[in-house]
């Protein structure tokens, strides 16, 4: 059973989710927006028209200058959140993870799903809507539940990803142009994958992200082990996914894997950094919350 | 060099080499499968080592193959065969020294000043060298190759500074190389107690080796040893003129020559074309490395016939630079047009046709040359020169009495004659005076059709015939559409091949054209006119390609005044004239030359390329001779070595074998170290490196 980390989730509270850039939604939140409304914070004059709030006008100008000026100020703004969660046979695999579940102790799914789980509650408590994309997986329910607030589509996410099981292959293309198509402008995405596609084949389906001038976030899941090839024996290596065996010997790839994942990050951040997105690094063994910092804080 | 195996069926253990393929190919693979998560970055890894991690395996794999291959080579026993000369001690047994004297020992080996050294003067010094460092009581003798092969020294000596001296004083000849001859003289003057043969020579060209090999068995047989000596050129290579002609046609005559160069690079060289009579017509051609260029060269509208000869200049062999080739009169007086009905006007004239069929741009065109007629009136013959006239056109003459005599000594020389009808001819007058000029006798002219009805066409001539074969690419059809109304019959008379054939028909199976021989030369007997009078000849389009193929025909080379012969440089030359009772005389480039009369022959032998004229003083020439040195010996690349071929007929004396076994197994050691060295390299910077295990794909 999934579950949002409570450890975690009370040092959440202490942080705020800020957008990069204005948002715009539907209803009034903690977040600047760039749409001008009635408020506390002042934006500027314009002339008064037909049909203005009377309580707008600023008598003071009126009475100095004789003219009729409307004060506009800036609205506050509700922040959709769209949480893209990549549920591929992949994410089963892993060894050093945190989270641990009965059937999947230790693997990036376990960290990937309370990630999800938990930034879903946060911002479900802070009023913000919050939305679930699934990429991949096994008995998934409801492969996309659209941003909105309220405790029940809370308990609707949490039970998506509850009764998940990772497995097939995530498509990372089709499913970023999917979520692209479907959010709202201006809203935030967050994707939790281990991006095991070449990035030449996801990376140009983030375009449909940026066009929405979204706030995209990645968080980056692996196993550090993995990466490091730290496998044991010779061994025939496959894929949760498919596809062909490898045979290697762990002692000889090991040697070659940092350059290659220097090269593939090397790569995953130049698709992103096209569409100005974050990419945040979420090794398994490192401890959630600095995940959560880091991706809240925007760096 | 030639590689030999002595034990084949070891080569069947080559089937070892599967072995470590079958190893290489089915390496065991581990078992155990275990999932793995960023199957994206182990592919990159693969991928990014395959390569290297392939390419030494196939090292690997190439040093075993080639080891166990070296060893199965080695139980094969392979020798290597190199034709060597003979063992030493037979210096001390008598030796007859052979020294190449033909022309292709011209080539230059250094400078081409004064102090020119060639291979004949290298080979030459060699030979006196040798001779000069034999023991004293070594007996020597010496034979020259060039030409015939003669003894210069005919019997065994051990006058070793006589020998010494004789081989010194060899001039090089401009013969061809007489290889067999030198050897069977060798033999003889070793007179069959066996001995060593020492041949100084190039062993250019592919004939002159191959064609010694019956006397190199006799050698074995006589236990006499060859020991060649090859002289050889830094660089090897000749510009030569292989072929040079007169041809002529509407545009003027010209002379083409064809030059081949068998030197490394490409050469231009200045072509001097100089006429019998002295005018010297210089051209340039570049000729490819190893390839033959053409050039032509316009000769003036009127020169004197005789032997023209063509040079080049050539860096390396210069005693074949001048190509001498026949040359017949040119001029404007090649075609006399005897005029038997002149006319009141030029058009009425009988010729008219003729004159513009022959020269259709007129005497004084800009492009004259070639066939320009001589016209002139029956009775009035000009005294005929075979030389200066070679075909004689007699167009409806009435009376052939006063040129009868003039016209059969102009033939027998080898003049051509065409004698056509008209009203003026009487076969009463022409039988008795054209007797033996005639092929036929000739009957009455004969009225083929009514007044008003169209003339019998002309059947299509046989194109197998020299006469109509140009009409084979073209025009033959034309014949066609000749029409007769009236021709002149002939006596009954049937073909003698060689003597009298019947070239051109009617329709109706009149003979048209009847050719017959006399002496040298040939006579056309044609039954129509070459006017208009009887027959439409002249305005068919055939007419004047016709008329030109009919001079070119009768004109050819071998007419004109004397014989025209080829001869070669150091090889007698026969000339059979037909009265052997006068005196005569050869002249040559260089004057007179020496000759010998047998019978009706007189035989000289050039000893240089160019004219000579077989003559009896103050007479025109009797025999024209262009005497050229022999192509063969231009052929200066190397042939097949003498060694070689001596080796292939006794290999027990000429073959050195060499075992080839412990190179091998040397070989197989040291490719089954290196694969040794090279596995283990690979296993270490395996751990060092970035090496990934093997990468393979799984089922």
């Amino acid at each position: 059973m999934t579950a949002w980390d409570p450890e975690v989730l009370a040092r959440m509270g202490r942080l705020e989710l800020r957008a990069r850039s204005l948002i715009s939604g539907f209803l009034h939140g903690a977040h600047p927006s760039r749409r001008i409304a009635s408020n506390i914070e002042f934006a500027d004059y314009k002339p008064y028209t037909p049909g203005d709030p009377l309580r707008d006008l600023d008598w003071r100008v009126v009475a100095r200058t004789d003219r009729l000026v409307v004060r506009r100020h800036h609205t506050e703004d509700e922040l959709a959140v769209t949480l893209v969660v990549d549920a591929s046979g992949d994410l089963e695999t892993g060894s050093k993870g945190r989270y641990t579940q009965d059937s999947r102790r230790g693997s990036k799914w376990a960290t990937a799903s309370v990630l999800a789980a938990t930034l879903a509650q946060w911002i479900g408590r802070r009023g913000d809507p919050v939305g679930l994309a699934i990429l991949g997986g096994e008995n998934v329910r409801w492969p996309w539940l659209p941003p909105r607030s309220g405790g029940a589509h809370l308990a609707r996410i949490h039970g998506v990803l509850s009764e998940l099981v990772p497995a097939g292959q995530a498509r990372l293309a089709q499913g970023l142009l999917d979520v692209g198509r479907r959010v709202r402008r201006r809203s935030m995405v967050v994707v939790i994958s281990d991006l095991m596609e070449p990035p030449e084949h996801w990376g140009p389906a983030l375009d449909a992200l940026g066009e929405r001038n979204t706030d995209l976030r990645l968080v980056h899941l692996h196993d550090p082990a993995e990466w490091r090839f730290d496998m044991g024996g010779v061994a025939r290596f496959y894929s949760p996914e498919g596809g062909v065996d490898l045979t290697a010997d762990p002692a000889d790839v090991a040697e070659a894997m940092p350059a290659v994942v220097a090269e593939y990050l090397a790569e995953v951040r130049g698709w992103l950094g096209r569409n100005r997105a974050h990419h945040v690094l979420a090794p398994t063994d490192q401890p959630l919350g600095e995940v959560v910092g880091t991706l809240l804080r925007g760096l | 060099m030639t590689p030999v195996l002595l034990a084949p069926a070891a080569l069947a253990l080559g089937l070892l080499v599967v072995g470590p393929l079958v190893a290489h190919l089915t390496r065991r693979r581990p078992l155990e499968r275990v999932p793995y998560g960023a199957m994206l970055l182990l592919q990159r890894v693969a991928r990014r080592q395959r390569r290297r991690r392939q390419f030494h395996d196939r090292w690997v794999l190439l040093l075993r193959l080639l080891a166990l291959l070296a060893v199965v080579a080695a139980v094969a026993r392979p020798e290597l065969h190199i034709p060597d000369t003979p063992p030493p001690e037979l210096e001390l047994s008598p030796t007859v020294i052979i020294l190449d004297d033909s022309l292709s020992m011209d080539l230059t080996v250094g400078s081409l000043g004064s102090d020119r050294r060639t291979l004949f003067t290298e080979a030459r010094s060699a030979a006196v060298d040798l001779v000069r460092e034999l023991p004293p009581d070594v007996l020597v003798a010496a034979v020259s190759m060039g030409g015939s092969a003669r003894p210069l020294v005919p019997s065994l000596t051990n006058d070793h500074g006589a020998v010494a001296s004789a081989l010194a004083e060899l001039p090089r000849g401009d013969g061809q190389t007489d290889l067999v001859g030198a050897l069977a003289s060798a033999r003889r003057i070793l007179g069959g107690k066996g001995g060593r043969v020492v041949v100084f020579s190039d062993e250019a060209g592919p004939i002159a080796v191959e064609a010694a090999r019956s006397e190199l068995e006799l050698f074995g047989q006589q236990n006499v040893a060859l020991d060649p000596r090859p002289v050889r050129a830094p660089e090897v290579g000749n510009l030569f003129v292989t072929e040079a002609s007169y041809g002529d046609g509407l545009e003027g005559g010209s002379v083409r020559v064809s030059v081949t160069n068998l030197g490394p690079r490409a050469i231009e060289t200045p072509l001097h074309v100089r006429l019998p009579d002295g005018t010297e017509i210089t051209a340039f051609v570049e000729v490819p490395a190893g390839g033959t260029a053409e050039e032509s060269v316009t000769v003036p509208r009127v020169t004197d016939g005789g032997v023209a000869t063509v040079s080049v200049e050539d860096p390396w062999l210069p005693a074949d630079d001048l190509f001498a080739f026949h040359l017949p009169r040119v001029g404007a007086s090649r075609v006399l047009v005897v005029d038997g009905d002149p006319g009141p006007t030029p058009t009425a004239s009988e010729v008219y046709f003729l004159e513009r069929a022959l020269a259709p741009w007129g005497k004084g065109g800009a492009i004259g040359g070639g066939v320009v007629p001589q016209v002139t009136a029956a009775g009035h013959l000009p005294e005929l020169d075979p030389e200066s006239h070679r075909v004689v056109f007699l167009a409806n003459v009435s009376d052939f009495a006063p040129v009868a005599p003039t016209l059969h000594e102009f033939v027998r020389q080898g003049g051509g004659l065409v004698i056509s009808m008209g009203d003026n001819v009487t076969a009463e007058r022409a039988n008795p005076s054209l007797a033996g000029l005639l092929p036929v006798e000739l009957r009455r002219p004969r009225a083929l059709v009514a007044i008003g009805e169209d003339g019998v066409t002309t059947e299509l001539p046989s194109i197998e015939h020299p006469l109509f074969e140009p009409f084979s690419r073209g025009g033959r059809a034309g014949f066609a559409d000749i029409r007769w109304r009236t021709l002149f019959t002939v006596a009954p008379y049937e073909d003698v091949p060689g003597e009298r054939e019947t070239l051109m028909r009617t329709t109706s199976g009149l003979p048209l054209l009847i050719e017959g021989r006399v002496g040298r030369g040939r006579v056309l007997l044609f039954t129509g006119t070459v006017d208009l009078d009887w027959g439409n000849l002249p305005l068919q389009a055939i007419y004047m390609p016709f008329v030109q193929r009919v001079v070119s025909y009768l004109g050819g080379a071998t007419a004109g005044g004397g014989l025209r012969l080829e001869g070669t440089v150091a090889e007698r030359v026969g000339v059979e004239l037909s009265d052997g009772s006068a005196a005569v005389e050869v002249v040559g480039p260089d004057g007179p030359v020496a000759e010998s009369t047998r019978g009706d022959v007189v035989s000289f032998v050039p000893s240089t390329a160019g004219a000579y004229r077989v003559e009896t003083p103050g007479a025109p020439p009797l025999a024209w001779v262009a005497a050229n040195t022999s192509q063969v010996e231009s052929d200066v690349r190397l042939g097949p070595a003498l060694i070689a071929v001596a080796a292939e007929l006794d290999p027990e004396r000429y073959l050195r074998r060499i075992p080839v076994a412990p190179w091998l197994f040397a070989l197989a050691v040291l490719a089954v170290l290196g694969q040794a060295l090279l596995a283990y390299w690979l296993a270490r910077s395996a751990r060092e490196d970035d090496l990934p295990g093997e990468v393979s794909d799984a089922a």
